[in-house]
């Protein structure tokens, strides 16, 4: 075979070019830490790629709604907790003073301890979580109850999304723990505060009877209250395990688009001193062979 | 003598030219001169320059005309493509997936605080730059297709020129061939000419022959006569009314008929833009309109429904988006509804009137999301758009797989050529020393006689 000029110096463009080449793309995956640095470096992967950073929005997302969830369920349960206590306590009150010994002074006086009751129940009723009633359905803008202990709100169920298509609820429906339901009252029970009130006026009045009525009911709305207290701790328990699930997910889901598309450090800096090695020693044998010529020898 | 003053003068041309592209090295051909006769003997004459001819194997040269019209399709097709995968790069945060991931994701922070102005403005701000990323995409390759277009013209522009001097060396060729000698001795324009089919190659499929006078004639695509002896077509391009982009049309002569090739162009640097321009630009559009329309229609649906806040919070039946009845131009004439441009209390997420709260219809659209909604039900946006950039990304990897392959067959035709046509300077060097040696040996001959007629003159005195 003959070899001629320009095919010498074009074989040795060409081996110089490749051995550039590989040494860039080492180097581009070095410095971007990235194996897929366009999407023609692997198409398959860039697909999937795609979907896990989706993904992995969307879990972040979801963990930020159930952390949403988690507080305003958290302070849910520390009003009705704080309704529970107050309606204990007036439970206490109406047992100790239904007795007959004590008089009308202290009863008066104790009428003004379940006015203070009344306040409390009200105003926890009214809580709020980063702005919103979370006692009045979609009502949020509005107090869930009027200072006489009437329901304001809604029966409107926040549902957030925690998964992909799994919804929940948020908030319970409080209309039937502040609002006797209508077979309620056809058994004779009534309003939460209307039952403080009752207690009070009881008190007030001096009114053995009165106070024996709402020993009766108060003894019910602290059922309802303890009951919808546990429906809340179920919704709590089901978050935390939405939560555990996210995490595990996103953890999951890194770990699978890391794999996808970064680099493996210790490969690519092994390739890249290859790469490099190659480029100098091709770079040298090339200087040497172009030098001679029959030319350089004649004379 | 002056038949080695040739051999060093053809050799001194090869060193010259041994970096020329296309140059062919050439040899002196010796002839004995025809011996005369005289008494009976046959007395040799010396010898004469028979011809130059060039090292040229036309074999060689078809099938490397070939590789490179083979070589310049996908080195043509991949350099398009790349520039296109840019748009989609996956080094961008504001991909229309990672957008559309954004709005999902402010309409769930909604969906959290529905009553919130800040969380409102947030899912509009959302709303508007998913917006952007589709009118990107969609300018992005639109001024890709003009740039495309572009270059067709120019590369168009190269072609009819090689045609025309490819037609103008016909004419050189025959006029200093028939000047004399024997067999084709134009070695250099020669030269000049097949570098100029190896151009022409580049750009689109020719088939090509020399006729029984000796000149070149070039048929285009769809056996459109280029180049017939001294005539040359004239290859143009014209915007075509119906897609607004340009043909390749031929005109075989000055006023001849038209004829549209762009079809018909099977191979070259044209039909890989063709192909780009016409075919996956128009995809990807198609692509992105599709994703756009879809999104528009399906959150319109449901956002239709909804009661927004304030003074929206008793009427329902606003859209969010607006945008072209059409999939065609639907990224392009994608918008915020101007409802929900000047007042963002007009995302309407409830579904009671009054109520704040309520999120029932911001929960809806978030189902789209995992909905299969794209591509006949098969697919949701974000797996829709994944695919149609993997189907990219698989066009572009196959084409730099080709126009890998391409290369190494080019390449290695190029040195085949080189083999037998390249100048090899040793190679000179070796004949220049020859050249040198008869030339001296010839000069020897001449004092020698020289030095006889001196001998015989010298009798006299």
């Amino acid at each position: 075979m003959r070899i001629s000029e320009r095919q010498r110096y074009r074989q040795t463009n060409d081996r110089v070019q490749r051995a550039r080449v590989n040494n860039m793309d080492s180097l581009e995956q070095i410095s971007t830490l990235k194996k897929i640095n366009r999407i023609s470096d692997d198409p398959v992967g860039v697909g999937k790629v795609i979907r896990y950073k989706d993904r992995l929005k969307s879990l972040g997302q979801f963990k930020s709604n159930v952390e949403f969830s988690k507080g305003y369920l958290e302070k849910a349960e520390v009003a009705v907790q704080t309704m529970s206590d107050n309606l204990i306590r007036a439970q206490e009150l109406a047992v100790s003073l239904s007795n007959g010994t004590y008089d009308a002074a202290s009863r008066k006086s104790a009428a003004k301890e379940v006015k203070q009751i009344m306040n409390e129940v009200v105003s926890s009723g009214n809580a709020t979580y980063a702005g919103r009633h979370i006692f009045s359905g979609y009502r949020t803008q509005t107090p869930s109850l009027s200072d006489d202990g009437s329901y304001l709100g809604d029966d409107g169920a926040v549902f957030l999304q925690v998964d992909d298509g799994d919804f929940r609820q948020v908030n319970l429906q409080a209309r039937y723990l502040f609002e006797a339901s209508a077979p309620e009252r056809e058994l004779g029970h009534f309003n939460m505060v209307d039952s403080l009130e009752i207690l009070h006026d009881g008190l007030a009045g001096n009114d053995v009877n009165g106070i024996r009525l709402a020993l009766h009911e108060l003894n019910h709305q602290i059922q309802k209250t303890t009951s919808y207290q546990a429906t809340l701790g179920s919704l709590q328990r089901s978050m935390a395990a939405s939560e555990k699930k996210i995490e595990a997910d996103t953890v999951a889901t890194t770990d699978l688009k890391s794999k996808i598309e970064e680099v493996d450090m210790f490969k690519a800096s092994s390739d890249f001193h290859r790469s490099e090695t190659v480029l100098q020693s091709t770079l040298q044998a090339s200087n040497k062979m172009l030098q001679p010529s029959l030319m350089n020898f004649m004379q | 003598m002056y038949s080695n003053r040739q051999g060093v003068d053809t050799a001194g041309h090869n060193i010259a030219n041994a970096e020329t592209e296309g140059y062919s090295r050439q040899r002196v051909n010796l002839r004995q001169r025809n011996p005369s006769e005289s008494d009976g003997n046959v007395i040799g004459n010396g010898a004469y320059v028979g011809n130059i001819s060039r090292a040229h194997d036309k074999f060689i040269e078809k099938q490397l005309n070939n590789a490179i019209q083979d070589s310049s399709t996908s080195v043509a097709r991949n350099d398009a493509l790349q520039t296109i995968e840019q748009i989609f790069s996956t080094e961008l945060e504001s991909s229309v997936s990672d957008e559309l991931s954004e709005f999902f994701n402010a309409l769930q922070n909604l969906s959290t605080y529905p009553e919130e102005m800040p969380t409102r403005t947030n899912l509009r701000e959302a709303a508007s730059n998913m917006v952007s990323a589709f009118k990107r995409v969609d300018f992005s390759l639109t001024q890709h297709r003009a740039d495309l277009d572009d270059k067709i013209n120019g590369v168009t522009i190269q072609a009819a020129d090689a045609v025309k001097q490819i037609a103008s060396l016909n004419v050189a060729i025959q006029t200093l061939e028939s000047g004399g000698g024997s067999g084709d001795q134009a070695n250099d324009l020669r030269d000049q000419q097949d570098q100029l089919v190896r151009k022409l190659s580049e750009k689109m499929n020719i088939s090509y022959y020399n006729n029984e006078h000796g000149s070149m004639v070039v048929r285009g695509p769809s056996q459109t006569l280029l180049v017939d002896g001294k005539h040359a077509a004239n290859i143009v391009t014209r915007i075509s009314p119906e897609t607004g982009v340009r043909d390749i049309t031929v005109f075989d002569s000055e006023n001849g008929n038209p004829k549209n090739i762009t079809e018909f162009i099977e191979k070259g640097e044209m039909r890989s833009l063709i192909d780009v321009r016409d075919k996956v630009i128009d995809k990807l559009l198609n692509g992105n309109n599709q994703l756009a329309a879809n999104v528009v229609y399906h959150v319109n649906a449901a956002h239709r429904q909804g009661y927004g806040l304030g003074e929206f919070s008793e009427a329902t039946g606003r859209n969010f988006f607006e945008t072209s009845e059409s999939v065609d131009g639907a990224a392009l004439n994608l918008r915020l509804s101007d409802a929900i441009q000047n007042d963002v209390n007009a995302i309407s997420v409830a579904a009671t009137p009054n109520a704040p709260g309520d999120n029932i219809v911001v929960n809806e659209i978030l189902r789209l999301k995992d909905q299969r909604i794209m591509d006949g039900g098969t697919m949701t946006f974000n797996e829709y758009y994944s695919n149609y950039v993997g189907k990219l990304g698989l066009d572009i990897e196959r084409s730099i797989h080709e126009k890998e392959a391409d290369t190494i067959i080019l390449g290695d035709l190029e040195k085949r050529r080189e083999s037998v046509s390249g100048v090899s300077l040793d190679e000179e060097a070796v004949n220049l020393l020859r050249w040198q040696t008869a030339f001296a040996a010839s000069s020897k001959v001449i004092t020698t006689v020289d030095e006889m007629l001196e001998t015989v003159l010298s009798l006299k005195r």
